[in-house]
């Protein structure tokens, strides 16, 4: 793995070495799996569950945002999915940490194509 | 039978395949994203299954859903279950285990730690498949021993008094027949399991053996006794124990212990009407009272308790009224339900 592509990384709060330990240092499923979780939209069925009064599918999406971020060592963002988790079971819906959740959500996926143009 | 797989059920595609390649090296994988399709996958591979690792949360069927079909299809006893799920509170851990995971892990996980865990579960349940592999080659053993008792024994009393092997079988068949029922249809009348079960039809076959010590002649003349001659002929119960006590060697034998009680008690009757100590209701121990009922039958039916063969109804009516002294109301009840049973077996070991 490039540095390029490692900095990248790092600026989506990825924690690359913890990753990859978990991966069996394994570097080509662990680029994949985060370039597929960069591909995918997490948001869009978060919000409409948000919105359409689903709560029961929004914590569920939320919990297992949590699972993966964590899982893919994606730190910041399982912080705060850990957190909203958290709150979310306990029927408080934070509104601008929800906003902020989104945001980093945004930050890590931008961080993954960026590293994905630079060869990862 | 190998068990060399690994079953992964999450509904997201990244914990599987991280998971995935964790094991990959050493196992065959394969994954669920649901549990429906961990059900299906049970089913087809179910017996080349080393571990499940589950997830709680899952869209179509939860973690639970597997969980309570792996223990209803017996597949829980032979595979263990680690749940691995995103929640770490201590009430998700403990109901998990509750439920009966054999481990539970947190999201994210720490590779060496989940590889460990995982191994030292399949370790431990391969033991456990071992061992349940070895009492099975036992039990068929003991089954064995159980034909070679029968045989040697009634070669010696056929001698003596005419007793035949296949009534010895069918009295064993009968005692089966009665228990497995009772254990089925009335679990909290008694303690009965598996093992239990066949400790009780394997001491059947000795009931009798006390008559050995009886002269042949009584054996064979029963209707027609002094008070004397009875007295002789009922002491093959107390016989019969004491014979089996002295082959005890030092070390306890449970088994031992239900083939004494069954030669002892088996003509006590509920009402307090049989022999040696007439006693009543369940001081009776239950592997007497089911002998003592298989035995009945078998009399009334070869005719050697009246000297008139009874058809299988009269048979079952008698002991149904307790017209040789009554049996206990759980027995009489099964009785008639399972009855003709009885008229299965012994139209079975006729020749």
């Amino acid at each position: 793995m490039t540095d390029e592509i490692r900095q990248a990384l790092s600026d989506g709060h990825i924690d690359v070495a913890g990753g990859l330990t978990r991966c069996m240092d394994n570097e080509q499923l662990y680029l994949r799996l985060l370039k597929m979780f960069a591909a995918e939209d997490h948001a869009g069925p978060l919000r409409a569950a948000i919105e359409n009064g689903n709560l029961e599918a929004a914590e569920r999406k939320m919990h297992s945002l949590k699972g993966t971020s964590g899982n893919l060592s994606i730190m910041e963002l399982y912080n705060q999915a850990q957190k909203l988790d958290q709150m979310m079971k306990e029927n408080i819906w934070p509104a601008e940490e929800l906003d902020a959740f989104f945001e980093e959500l945004e930050l890590v996926q931008n961080a993954v194509r960026t590293a994905e143009m630079r060869g990862a | 039978m190998t068990n060399d797989t690994i079953l992964i059920v999450d509904d997201e595609i990244y914990n599987r395949e991280i998971l995935a390649a964790n094991f990959e090296q050493d196992y065959k994988v394969l994954q669920a994203a649901d549990g429906a399709q961990a059900i299906r996958l049970l089913q087809e591979h179910g017996d080349k299954l080393a571990v499940v690792l589950l997830d709680l949360n899952m869209p179509v069927k939860g973690g639970y859903e597997v969980l309570n079909f792996m223990k209803f299809m017996k597949y829980k006893t032979l595979i263990p279950v680690i749940i691995i799920s995103a929640s770490k509170d201590e009430q998700t851990e403990a109901k998990g285990l509750e439920e009966g995971a054999d481990d539970f892990i947190s999201k994210p996980f720490v590779g060496a730690i989940v590889r460990q865990r995982v191994k030292n579960a399949i370790e431990l349940y391969a033991y456990k498949r071992s061992l349940k592999n070895m009492i099975a080659k036992e039990t068929a053993r003991f089954k064995e021993l159980s034909q070679f008792i029968i045989d040697v024994q009634t070669m010696v009393m056929q001698a003596r008094s005419g007793a035949s092997r296949l009534s010895s079988m069918r009295i064993r068949e009968y005692t089966r027949a009665v228990l497995e029922f009772v254990s089925e249809y009335s679990p909290d009348s008694y303690d009965l399991g598996p093992d239990m079960i066949e400790q009780i039809v394997l001491g059947s076959v000795l009931h009798d053996v006390g008559q050995i010590a009886v002269p042949p002649e009584l054996l064979t003349r029963e209707s027609m006794l002094s008070p004397e001659e009875r007295a002789v002929l009922e002491s093959h119960t107390v016989r019969g124990a004491q014979l089996l006590e002295s082959l005890r060697g030092t070390e306890s034998s449970e088994y031992i212990d239900t083939a004494v009680r069954i030669c002892r008690h088996h003509h006590e009757r509920w009402d307090g009407s049989g022999y040696p100590d007439h006693l009543v209701g369940d001081a009776i121990p239950l592997a007497a009272q089911v002998v003592g009922l298989a035995d009945t039958y078998e009399s009334l039916r070869q005719g050697t308790l009246t000297g008139r063969r009874f058809t299988h109804e009269e048979a079952l009516d008698a002991i149904e009224i307790g017209e040789f002294g009554a049996f206990s109301p759980v027995l009489t009840e099964s009785c008639k339900m399972m009855g003709d049973r009885f008229d299965e077996i012994y139209q079975e070991y006729r020749q």
